[in-house]
């Protein structure tokens, strides 16, 4: 037991040194002409809202289900840290979103981030409390009723963003028999397995690409630092995979 | 200024705590972030509140305006107050609640979702046969010949291709899953850990 608490505590340390320096690492090396992931998907995002305003459309933004004290709750920041642009144009533009949740904690969140976005841009009194909405608990009502926002009047372009799972098809399905433009890209492989064939590649988010979205719409340094540090734990995680595998080809046991 | 020095003193704390109490679960960590994580329900329970409230306002608002969502939103209103109400009456009639709200879950909520999850598979399957006709390219084609394998391999036929799916399930697809779930980890915990000590998005501005 104590060896065991032991080996956990080095483990444990191990893993948190080498997070907060690849992080403190990245933040004090990075330079600001260091390239980014081209991600075509949040190089378009505030696009939309210019296309919106224009059109005199409106954008349904669905953030999915990931609770703030659940494991997906660094995707459900992520990707209101992706919309940062988008709903800071919004304000400017005065041509609100619609933002749906399927988790009371997210939407409180949402309608706090969109709240902050009027109010930077000294335009909060125009800020509506219906605008972000929560529409249903459970994943697949949350899904199911966010679709009927877009059979209604003025809905043009649909963000999928968040965490979601199979049922996300009830959305995508719902855009695509409408005509309505879909972009987005969530962390699961059931949800991107849903939205691939509805998609396509180049207009979907994959996996850890979601937590690319703050720095590549913020350009703030802190972000590309953060998304640098993340690619040398990347980097440094393939290495160590395949050590191990090669190590284990050889017959020599590991731990 | 002392409110916002507080507020992120606090949060980090508690972050810390959370994220150390996860890694190393020894008394007293695992004790403290078994507590923090029940304080993070209860204030949880309160944005259900809030939430439920917004469900409402929303949705009387819909009604108002002329258009398709009128009728859902109309019944959600109505299943909403009325749900409330019979919780409400089964605590005040009966001093305790549960039953009706349970016959409520079993009878209602519960085939009501799985209606839904068989609608899910319907629009699945409508998105795998419209990829051909919106996009043909190599990836789209790949995609169908992979689900058709697989599909392949839930029939009882034998052979090579019963082979070459199981491969594809096991080796493949699961070594994908595998990537993706580590990068997201890795994306999680560097996005928490930015969050909490660098961009603290918890401070008010």
């Amino acid at each position: 037991m104590m060896v065991n608490n032991t080996l956990m505590l080095l483990g444990g340390g191990i893993i948190f040194l080498a997070l907060v320096s690849a992080l403190s690492y990245a933040f004090r090396q990075h330079k600001e002409s260091a390239p980014l992931r081209e991600i075509p998907v949040f190089e378009d995002l505030a696009g939309k809202v210019g296309r919106a305003a224009e059109e005199g459309t409106l954008v349904h933004i669905t953030l999915g289900s990931g609770s703030l004290y659940g494991e997906d709750a660094m995707t459900s920041v992520a990707s209101l840290e992706s919309l940062t642009a988008l709903a800071e144009l919004s304000a400017a533009y005065d041509t609100p979103p619609i933002v749906t949740t399927g988790d009371p904690t997210l939407y409180l969140l949402a309608d706090d981030w969109m709240r902050r976005a009027y109010t930077r841009l000294g335009n909060v009194g125009n800020y509506r409390p219906t605008l972000v909405q929560f529409v249903g608990a459970a994943p697949v009502v949350y899904a199911a009723q966010a679709a009927t926002y877009l059979y209604e009047k003025g809905i043009g372009s649909n963000v999928v963003l968040g965490s979601f799972a199979q049922e996300v098809s009830l959305l995508s399905d719902a855009a695509a028999r409408r005509g309505i433009v879909t972009v987005g890209g969530s962390t699961s492989w059931q949800a991107l397995s849903a939205l691939f064939p509805a998609l396509g590649a180049s207009e979907l988010v994959m996996g850890e690409d979601l937590f690319a979205g703050g720095a590549l719409v913020t350009q703030r340094r802190e972000y590309k630092a953060a998304l640098w540090g993340e690619d040398i734990l990347r980097w440094a995680v393939i290495a160590a995979l395949i050590v191990l595998a090669t190590l284990s080809g050889l017959g020599i046991e590991v731990g | 200024m002392i409110r916002r020095i507080l507020a992120t003193a606090i949060a980090i704390l508690v972050g810390v705590t959370v994220l150390v109490g996860g890694v190393w679960p020894v008394t007293p960590l695992r004790e403290l972030r078994a507590i923090l994580l029940q304080w993070a329900m209860v204030l949880g329970a309160f944005a259900f509140l809030l939430a439920f409230a917004n469900l409402l306002r929303a949705n009387l608002a819909r009604l108002k305006r002329k258009g398709r969502g009128r009728f859902p939103s109309f019944l959600i209103v109505i299943s909403a107050l009325g749900t409330v109400m019979l919780v409400l009456g089964e605590l005040l009639w009966r001093g305790s609640h549960g039953v009706w709200s349970q016959y409520l879950v079993r009878h209602f909520l519960v085939p009501g979702e799985s209606a839904l999850l068989a609608l899910t598979a319907v629009t699945l399957l409508l998105s795998g046969l419209r990829i051909l006709r919106v996009r043909r390219d190599f990836s789209s084609l790949l995609f169908l010949t992979v689900a058709f394998l697989l599909l392949l391999k839930t029939i009882p036929v034998g052979g090579v291709l019963r082979d070459l799916a199981t491969w594809v399930e096991r080796v493949l697809a699961l070594a994908g899953m595998r990537g993706l779930i580590i990068g997201v980890a890795i994306g999680a915990l560097l996005s928490g850990l930015r969050t909490l000590f660098i961009t603290r998005p918890y401070i008010e501005e």
